[in-house]
């Protein structure tokens, strides 16, 4: 059975919706800025998306309250996506429309400020008594809340791979007739967990990370909010795209230190390409989860050296979008849809002196071919490791 | 309709170390309280290391594989929890309300939800796929479905587990579990069968479900949680009664479970 992407829309640090992340790969311009998230005063630059303060719930939503969930309100707005889950909802009914969200901190900033002001007993105060927000499902009650479809909802949290790993859910609720169309996507917001933790594993860079660069020094947090509605070819009102394949798999090696020889990693890609039935040389682009990290980097390169025989174009634009964590692996799925609508594929943004160790060649200048099957990767802590395929319809190509 | 096999079961609480002290206390038998869970599979540096999560999800996972006799390398694995690390994600934020430079990486590092199938697969040796989900109050029943889903897709045998860990202080207003307690199925493409302990049919109702009460001995012990929930299901496979289970899986919609074949 072939799972379609019928609809997708992307928000992150370049600005709410596709056109803004387009304009910003196409012209090379970051969207991450220094630190200036509140109550945060360590040295970094981050992915802030500007405008989520301003999209303030309804009314109805207010039990639903926290930045997770303003940047969710915020990314469902944007490129019809609301408007084709209504179509899809009266095509097949609500009840046959499920949820699938990743995510890896969920609302945990709506906890960290209850817990700033605890009552004196220590317990949270009445405004802040939210069940269904200070849990990882948060994501996934907003969304079902707010598109009215009544299938099963779940929300995954495996760190970074969160968000790509709801692409095989969504495809397995499908092909097993549970429902006939999946909200898949991932929110992750800026929060202090994330920026004092990563900065306590000695992880974040105090300069725009630089994916793939020899003086690379660190990675950049970013927040963003994907979807995509994805179902079978036959209900999509335009099935251009295609989910061709995913593969998931474990490291078995550290909690937070990818496998010195990236066996995960591998094992992750050479699954996609079974899943999907085609050869590495049919794959025309990987974007790479390439976080700007020592050893990811290192380890990502050498996993592509295992898999790829180096003629396919291979990058980060994490340079743009800083480290969306629980959200990166829709933010990336989507960026390689993109190409294979489009053929522009963007290239590695501050990556100025490739570390000459790597056994992979990555691509720094934005490149313009056809892109028939295009590959994402999302590694993440606990050694969680996801790569999914997508196979397009190019402008015009008309398949 | 999705159709599994159970070859494994795992159990954990104070009031009984494994499956077996559960039936024998669900058939009549005498409970004995105050066990101490030492998940024997982790070894002692981790042990020191690990949350609370971690060691109880490790300890029943290592029963159910141990009881079918399967190689853990060879089996996915879905991990839920509907409330998560609470007692991790308090103290990180303890931290962060006081001393947000003071965050410890370890501590980081074990917050994320995946941590005990991180560390379950460091143990094993496990490169197969594993999930962290969470569906707030209906994680342990989501979590079986989507296990049984990618077990029948993938051809592949899956843990399912599902544990909660006492609650902290600051969400005692939201949610109130007193019990640390865990359970796993391990679940195997429909087989021939002499090896299951039980046949599963899974399908998707739509119309919504009540919990059902925990048999008796075990309702006045444990607080309802999404740990102690999917007991309900357990002693169901204990128990020689046919009817089919309804378990809720969504405000609007339930999974119907059949137990076809008995211990």
């Amino acid at each position: 059975m072939q799972i379609v992407i019928d609809q997708y829309t992307a928000s992150c640090a370049t600005g709410l919706g596709l056109d803004a992340l387009s304009r910003a790969l196409a012209d090379r311009v970051s969207g991450l800025r220094r630190n200036d998230f509140e109550g945060c005063d360590i040295a970094s630059w981050i992915g802030r998306v500007a405008d989520v303060e301003k999209y303030e719930l309804p009314e109805s939503l207010h039990y639903l309250e926290s930045r997770n969930n303003r940047l969710a309100w915020a990314g469902l707005q944007q490129d019809r996506f609301l408007e084709s889950v209504e179509t899809m909802v009266e095509r097949v009914g609500a009840r046959r429309v499920g949820v699938v969200l990743g995510t890896s901190t969920s609302s945990i900033g709506q906890t960290e400020m209850a817990y700033r002001q605890l009552d004196p007993d220590g317990d949270m105060k009445p405004e802040f008594r939210q069940p269904q927000v200070h849990n990882l499902h948060s994501p996934g009650i907003f969304v079902s809340r707010v598109t009215g479809v009544r299938g099963p909802s779940l929300t995954i949290s495996t760190a970074c791979s969160s968000s790509a790993k709801v692409f095989a859910t969504a495809a397995r609720w499908i092909r097993a007739g549970v429902v006939d169309a999946v909200i898949a996507g991932g929110v992750d917001s800026l929060c202090l967990s994330v920026l004092y933790g990563f900065n306590s594993l000695e992880l974040v860079s105090e300069q725009p990370c630089r994916p793939f660069d020899v003086n690379r020094d660190g990675i950049n947090i970013g927040e963003a909010a994907g979807f995509a509605l994805l179902t079978r070819k036959d209900l999509a009102e335009e099935a251009t795209l295609s989910l061709l394949g995913y593969g998931e798999s474990c490291d078995a090696y550290h909690m937070s230190h990818p496998h010195p020889d990236g066996k995960g990693a591998v094992l992750a890609m050479q699954r996609a390409l079974h899943h999907a039935g085609i050869s590495a040389a049919q794959v025309d682009y990987v974007n790479l989860h390439g976080t700007a990290s020592q050893a990811n980097d290192q380890i990502e390169a050498r996993a592509m050296a295992q898999v790829f025989d180096g003629k396919t174009l291979a990058s980060s634009t994490k340079g743009w979008t800083g480290h969306c964590l629980g959200a990166a692996g829709i933010i990336e799925a989507i960026i390689a849809m993109e190409s294979t609508r489009t053929g522009q594929v963007p290239g590695t943004l501050n990556c100025t002196n490739p570390d000459t160790d790597f056994e992979y060649d990555i691509l720094l200048e934005n490149h313009r071919g056809p892109v028939d099957i295009a590959m994402t990767n999302s590694f993440g802590f606990g050694g969680n490791n996801c790569s999914l395929l997508f196979a397009g319809a190019r402008e015009g190509g008309g398949q | 309709m999705i159709s599994v096999d159970v070859v494994g079961i795992g159990a954990w609480s104070e009031f009984f170390p494994d499956w077996s002290a559960l039936q024998h206390g669900l058939n009549g038998g005498p409970w004995a309280d105050g066990h101490k869970l030492v998940p024997e599979l982790l070894p002692a540096t981790l042990r020191r290391r690990a949350p609370q999560t971690v060691k109880l999800a490790v300890e029943v996972m290592h029963q159910a594989t141990s009881m079918a006799g399967l190689e853990a390398d060879s089996v996915g694995v879905v991990f839920a929890s509907s409330m998560s690390d609470m007692q991790t994600t308090d103290r990180i934020c303890h931290t962060l309300a006081e001393h947000p430079e003071l965050i410890s990486p370890t501590q980081f590092h074990n917050s994320v939800h995946n941590a005990a199938t991180g560390y379950w697969s460091i143990i094993t040796k496990s490169h197969e796929p594993a999930n962290a989900i969470c569906a707030h109050d209906y994680s342990p029943f989501m979590a079986l479905l989507e296990a049984a889903i990618q077990c029948a897709d993938e051809n592949q045998p899956m843990l399912v587990v599902s544990q909660e860990v006492e609650t902290p202080l600051p969400f005692s207003s939201i949610c109130a579990n007193r019990n640390p307690c865990a359970a796993a199925l391990l679940i195997s493409p429909e087989g021939p069968g002499e090896d299951a302990l039980a046949r599963l049919q899974l399908e998707v109702i739509d119309e919504p479900a009540s919990w059902p009460d925990l048999p008796e001995p075990l309702q006045s012990r444990l607080t309802p949680s999404s740990g102690a929930n999917l007991l309900a299901l357990l002693a169901a496979i204990g128990s020689t009664d046919t009817k089919p289970l309804q378990f809720p899986l969504t405000p609007h919609s339930s999974l119907r479970v059949w137990i076809t074949e008995h211990v």
